[in-house]
C-alpha cells in the first residue's frame, strides 16, 4: 500500500473501521513511513479538537413532556 | 464505534428490543414503543439539529417535528433497513425544509465542487448567526462559536458527513446509507472537509486560526 492509498483510507483507520487486511497493510505502511505517521497523528488531533470544540448541549427541560403531549393529541387512527 | 443503540441483555432481563422491532411495535399502535425510541434518540437528534440551526426555539421545534414524523410514518418504515438511517434522513429533511422556509441559511450549491481549489472562496461567505452571544463569553465558548462558523462554511454535503461522523459518531457505512451514496464518496467528503478545516484552522503553518 502506498502513501496515496493510505491517505484515502486513513479515516477508517483512525475510527477503527478498517477491515482486517486493510488494517494490517496500513499498520505496516505507517511503521516504515514517517510522513504518513505524522499525517495520521495530525488528522487524529484535528478530529479530537473538532469533537471537543463543540460539546453537546443538554436538551431543554420538559422537552419530552411537550413532545408526548403532541403525540397524545394525535387521533388514534392517524398514527 | 457507533453511538447508535446497541441491543443489550443483562442477566435476568430480557434483551432490549432492537430499534427496528420497536418501530414495528409502534406501527402496530404501541405508543410505549414510541417512548422508548424517543428516549434512545432524542438527545442525539436534538444536538444534530442544534449544530446546524442557530435559533434554540427552532431546534426544539425541528426535533419535535422529527419525532412526530417517526410517530406518524412508522407504518412506512422498511424493516429491512436500519432505523437510525431512516431517522437521520428525516432529520436532514426537516433541517432542509427549515432553511428553505426561513431563508436563514444560504447554503452552498449541492453542485459545489469538492476539490481542493474550491475551499477558500467559501471561507469569506459567512453565514448570518442569529444566536445571542453571552456577555461574558469564555475562551471555550469563543472556541466553540468560531469552530461552528468554520463548519458552517463547509459545503452542505461535506458538513453533513463531518457532523454525522465527528459528533454523532456514526460509522462511515451508516453515513453512506443516510446520504445514499457510496462509501468512497463519504470518505472523500470527509477528507476534503477536514483538509479545509485544517487549512482554515491554520494547523498546517502553525498559526492557529481563531486561536485553534
Amino acid at each position: 500500500m502506498d502513501c496515496k492509498m493510505v491517505q484515502q483510507k486513513i479515516y477508517r483507520f483512525i475510527y477503527g473501521e478498517s477491515d482486517k487486511d486493510e488494517l494490517r497493510m496500513i499498520k505496516a505502511h505507517l511503521e516504515r513511513c514517517g510522513a504518513c505517521r505524522a499525517e495520521q497523528a495530525l488528522i487524529a488531533d484535528i478530529l479530537e479538537q473538532l469533537r471537543n470544540g463543540m460539546p453537546d448541549d443538554p436538551v431543554p427541560h420538559g422537552f419530552k413532556e411537550r413532545v408526548l403531549e403532541r403525540i397524545h393529541a394525535i387521533p388514534e387512527d392517524s398514527a | 464505534m457507533s453511538k447508535t443503540h446497541q441491543q443489550s441483555g443483562k442477566a435476568g432481563k430480557p434483551p432490549a428490543l432492537t430499534d427496528e422491532e420497536l418501530v414495528g411495535q409502534l406501527a402496530a399502535g404501541d405508543k410505549g414503543a414510541f417512548n422508548e425510541i424517543f428516549d434512545r434518540y432524542h438527545r442525539q437528534i436534538y444536538n444534530f439539529i442544534n449544530k446546524q440551526v442557530n435559533e434554540r426555539e427552532s431546534v426544539e421545534d425541528l426535533t419535535q417535528e422529527v419525532f412526530m414524523r417517526v410517530y406518524k410514518s412508522s407504518g412506512n418504515f422498511d424493516v429491512s433497513k436500519k432505523f437510525t438511517s431512516w431517522l437521520y434522513k428525516i432529520a436532514l429533511n426537516e433541517i432542509k425544509r427549515h432553511w428553505k422556509r426561513t431563508g436563514a441559511r444560504q447554503t452552498f450549491s449541492l453542485n459545489t465542487p469538492v476539490g481542493r481549489d474550491s475551499g477558500d472562496a467559501e471561507r469569506g461567505e459567512f453565514i448570518e448567526d442569529h444566536r445571542i452571544v453571552p456577555a461574558a463569553e469564555t475562551e471555550s465558548d469563543l472556541f466553540s462559536r468560531n469552530l461552528r462558523q468554520l463548519i458552517d462554511q463547509l459545503p452542505e454535503k461535506q458538513r453533513t458527513v463531518v457532523l454525522l461522523k465527528v459528533y454523532q459518531e456514526l460509522t462511515f457505512e451508516e453515513i453512506a446509507e443516510i446520504c445514499e451514496c457510496p462509501l468512497s464518496t463519504v470518505l472523500s467528503r470527509m477528507r476534503y472537509a477536514v483538509n479545509k478545516l485544517r487549512r482554515w484552522m491554520g494547523a498546517e503553518d502553525g498559526e492557529g486560526y481563531y486561536g485553534l
